[in-house]
């Protein structure tokens, strides 16, 4: 019966253990926000490196990264680069224009410097 | 073809893609294994129409989620509603905290062609 459920939580994703499928990014303002795994490491070297520090036991980690310096509208920004980024890398489609609010994007240029994305 | 959404409620946001082909259980199924809420007490709602998901085996296609509408960039907005505690046929309203606003524009952004002509060291 367990292996059911565990494979089970395996194909629908969660946000458990060392190999869910996906990470919590919370903003400076308490906004949470989860994005694939494999979408966020490959996109940001900084919240691999974040996740793969301190701390051993990564069984017991819960999967989240603290974004204090970012806000909300501009994490949401960079939530959608890197679904963008992963599914246009190596595309042999034409790759459409990344739309940004020119409000945002002085704040997202250096959240994303600090991301290095 | 893959559909890129984006699941809201009060302060918490999910951006999950999945196939058009898939149903809306199967998408269910994957809120609740990271809510943690029960797939049979999560409604989900189009921003686009305001139509609830309710029928579970209906395709994402189905409800007018397809991968050309839905971008990765540009994923399609739903609403994430629990059922009332205690109340079967009861669910939440639909409550989406604000994001943060943005600080407002120094006057530079409005003169960004003047600059350009105007600085040639960059240039060189």
């Amino acid at each position: 019966m367990d292996t059911d459920g565990a494979t089970l939580m395996n194909i629908y994703g969660g946000l458990e253990g060392p190999e869910s499928m996906y990470l919590k990014l919370i903003s400076s303002d308490g906004h949470e926000f989860v994005v694939r795994r494999d979408f966020a490491l490959t996109s940001s070297p900084t919240i691999k490196n974040m996740l793969s520090g301190p701390g051993q036991y990564s069984e017991l980690q819960p999967n989240e990264v603290y974004l204090k310096d970012i806000p909300s509208h501009v994490l949401i920004h960079l939530c959608r680069y890197f679904s963008y980024k992963i599914k246009y890398t190596n595309s042999s489609v034409d790759i459409p224009e990344f739309p940004m609010d020119v409000q945002v994007v002085v704040e997202v240029l250096v959240a994303s410097d600090f991301l290095d994305c | 073809m893959d559909v890129f959404m984006m699941v809201r409620r009060q302060k918490l946001t999910l951006f999950i893609d999945a196939k058009e082909s898939s149903t809306v259980v199967e998408l269910k199924k994957i809120i609740e294994g990271i809510t943690k809420v029960p797939s049979n007490n999560i409604r989900l709602i189009v921003d686009s129409t305001k139509q609830p998901m309710d029928d579970d085996n209906q395709t994402l296609a189905d409800c007018g989620l397809s991968g050309a509408i839905a971008k990765a960039y540009s994923p399609t907005l739903l609403y994430l509603c629990y059922r009332k505690a205690g109340n079967e046929n009861e669910w939440e309203p639909i409550d989406v905290a604000e994001l943060s606003t943005p600080p407002p524009l120094p006057e530079v952004f409005n003169k960004a062609d003047e600059d350009k002509k105007d600085n040639p060291q960059i240039a060189s």
